[in-house]
């Protein structure tokens, strides 16, 4: 059964994507995962210059989640387009870049040394960044910096620009309009949501910094929504992410009005995650008589 | 490393809290080097696999030597043979060996990843081979003949702590150090064989998502960067680690719970 698609011009075998961060930079999962089987792999967050991300602890396990705090450590894009794109293409995986920068120009930047990469098929804007000159807080939070970031980086690239959005805001619609606007080709959604834990016998925080973001089973019922929402106001294709960890999460995002979803967490618990579901989603479209093009969006009326 | 379903095929309690348990896997039992270990995913429901040591292997099996801390190695404590439980496994790299008079020092639960270094010693007939276990109490009743025990509190062995027997070892001749547990002891065996030009290989122990080298949440620093301690480890040359406060914080916070 055919389950590709057509994602803003990329064309995928199928419509499961390993999420920014959880999946390494390339072979890390190689000796257990077919990584030529999944839809997409993305990257995790690359910069013009190595980042040495946070201290130690940076992760701890919540119910039904984990909250992390890694600060988006890499290597720098240059390592990794020297070290693990040509892994990458050996394997013939479709590769989206996830991209990430202190300023707007160090995105474009970022943009800029990919345009001309042979197999990365698309750079995700991961506009969760901290951005230096408004004093820390998110680009991502501020629908005009957001549209700024991604235009920058349009201008810089003729591969597909994907804007990834953060939850941690009051109108995720507001952003996820801008984007567009701005040029973005797709829209992947959520990030993680800003969290925090306590250890009460030290009464610290559990993490090396006070917060950090959680993602997981735990944040699924919000990315849905809010993938929901970003689909009644935009045109373009959505990645919907947060939590799936089984192919019914995954077809749920599908019927809320994702095109393509991607799995994080769920793959640190069971590697086969993925393919699980492309497998399953298989099965489920053949029992129902549906195609993944009639799925999308399906939401029925209470 | 594979992925794999492995059935419990025993499980003894071997002291208050503690438990050895062996599971069957041929692969995974050939495979395993002193050092390494495996991550297991602990069933239905739950997020995060919990790493453990190799602790022995024999023939077509392998076991893990866990103490209950907290609610994963509860869980964990809840299976019984015949059960089955996802393992990924052997991960990282583990010690290599050297030396004609190794000591192996175990703090804690860190004596799990020195069972099989032990018995790969003695298969390579280095008889020398000494082993130097600590506790902060009589707690632990894991039958190890060989090896000289200390407890902080003097209820069981030598009053006192590892480094104190690893001294004389280290007088009378040992020429390689072997050590897995609490970061403040491991940094204390890394201290007293600091410039004497005797191979030292440190166990680290870092909170692991993922344990193949994907997620970063387990990195330690080492003076060529940030290593991750899944991929890169969990052994480390001494001489590289560099140790911080974190490590320390973190170890104190689990005395203050296991008190
Ligand atoms: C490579 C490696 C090998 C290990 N081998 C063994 C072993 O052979 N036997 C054994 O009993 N334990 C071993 N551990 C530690 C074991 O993984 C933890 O005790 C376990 O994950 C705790 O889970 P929990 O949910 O019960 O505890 P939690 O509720 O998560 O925590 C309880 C306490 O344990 C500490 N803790 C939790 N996870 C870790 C961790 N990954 N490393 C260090 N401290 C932790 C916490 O600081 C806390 O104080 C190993 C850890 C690593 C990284
Ligand atoms: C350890 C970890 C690292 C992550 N790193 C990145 C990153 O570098 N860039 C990014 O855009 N998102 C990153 N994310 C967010 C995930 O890509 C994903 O949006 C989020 O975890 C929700 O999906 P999940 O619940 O399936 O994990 C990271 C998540 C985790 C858990
Ligand atoms: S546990 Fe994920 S990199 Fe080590």
């Amino acid at each position: 059964m055919d389950i590709s698609i057509d994602l803003a011009g990329i064309k995928l075998n199928n419509p499961v994507i390993a999420a920014a961060g959880t999946f390494g930079n390339s072979d890390e999962y190689g000796q257990l995962v077919n990584i030529s089987l999944l839809g997409a792999v993305t990257t995790k967050g690359l910069s013009i210059e190595p980042w040495k991300g946070n201290p130690y602890p940076r992760m701890v396990e919540t119910v039904g989640g984990l909250i992390n705090s890694v600060g988006l450590q890499n290597k720098g894009v240059k390592d990794f387009i020297a070290d693990d794109l040509p892994l990458l293409r050996a394997l013939d995986a479709k590769v989206i870049v996830n991209i990430v920068g202190k300023t707007i120009e160090e995105y474009a930047q970022v943009a800029s040394v990919l345009d001309n990469e042979v197999g990365v098929d698309a750079v995700e804007v991961n506009i969760s960044c901290p951005n230096i000159k408004k004093g820390g807080s998110s680009f991502g939070t501020d629908p005009k910096i957001a549209a700024q970031v991604v235009a920058a980086v349009k201008k810089k690239t003729k591969k597909v620009v994907i804007a990834k959005l953060t939850p941690n805001v009051t109108d995720v619609s507001e952003v996820a309009k801008q984007v567009e606007l701005a040029g973005a080709d797709a829209i992947s959604l959520i990030n993680t949501v800003k969290a925090m834990s306590v250890d009460a016998d030290t009464r610290q925080s559990k993490l090396a910094t006070l917060y950090g973001g959680l993602s997981g089973p735990a944040v699924k019922p919000i990315a849905l929504r809010m993938v929901h929402e970003v689909s009644q106001t935009v045109k373009v294709p959505i990645i919907g992410m947060g939590g799936i960890s089984n192919t019914k999460d995954a077809l749920e995002f599908i019927i809320a009005g994702a095109q393509a979803v991607a799995v994080g967490t769920a793959t640190f618990n069971n590697p086969q995650t993925m393919i699980n579901i492309i497998n399953d989603i298989k099965d489920y479209l053949k029992d129902n008589d549906l195609t993944l093009k009639k799925l999308s969006g399906s939401l029925k009326s209470n | 490393m594979i992925q794999a379903k492995c059935q419990i095929v025993e499980k003894k309690q071997v002291a208050e809290k503690i438990f050895v348990m062996v599971f069957e896997h041929a692969v995974i039992a050939s495979k395993s080097k002193p050092g390494q270990f495996v991550h297991i995913n602990l069933g239905p429901g739950s997020v995060l696999r919990r790493p453990f040591s190799v602790y022995d292997t024999y023939r077509d099996t392998f076991s893990i030597l866990f103490q209950v801390v907290g609610s994963g190695t509860n869980r964990l404590a809840t299976y019984r043979p015949a059960q089955s439980l996802d393992v990924i496994g052997p991960l990282g790299h583990g010690y290599p060996l050297e030396g004609e008079k190794p000591v192996l020092v175990g703090g804690g639960m860190g004596l799990a990843s020195l069972k099989l270094l032990h018995k790969r010693f003695i298969d390579s007939k280095k008889d020398d081979v000494r082993v130097i276990l600590g506790f902060s109490s009589n707690v632990c009743a894991v039958e190890w003949p060989e090896a000289d025990v200390c407890t902080e509190d003097g209820s069981l062995g030598k009053k006192g702590i590892v480094t104190g027997l690893l001294n004389e070892e280290l007088k009378s001749g040992a020429d390689a150090v072997y050590a897995c547990g609490p970061e403040a002891m491991l940094k204390k065996v890394g201290d007293a064989t600091k410039g004497k030009k005797i191979p030292t290989y440190l166990c680290l122990e870092r909170y692991m998502a993922c344990g193949v080298g994907a997620c970063l949440s387990c990195v330690c620093e080492t003076k060529t960067g940030l290593k991750r301690v899944c991929r890169e480890g969990p052994v480390f040359k001494s001489d590289d680690i560099i140790f911080n406060e974190t490590g320390e914080k973190k170890n104190s916070a689990k005395k203050k719970k296991e008190t």
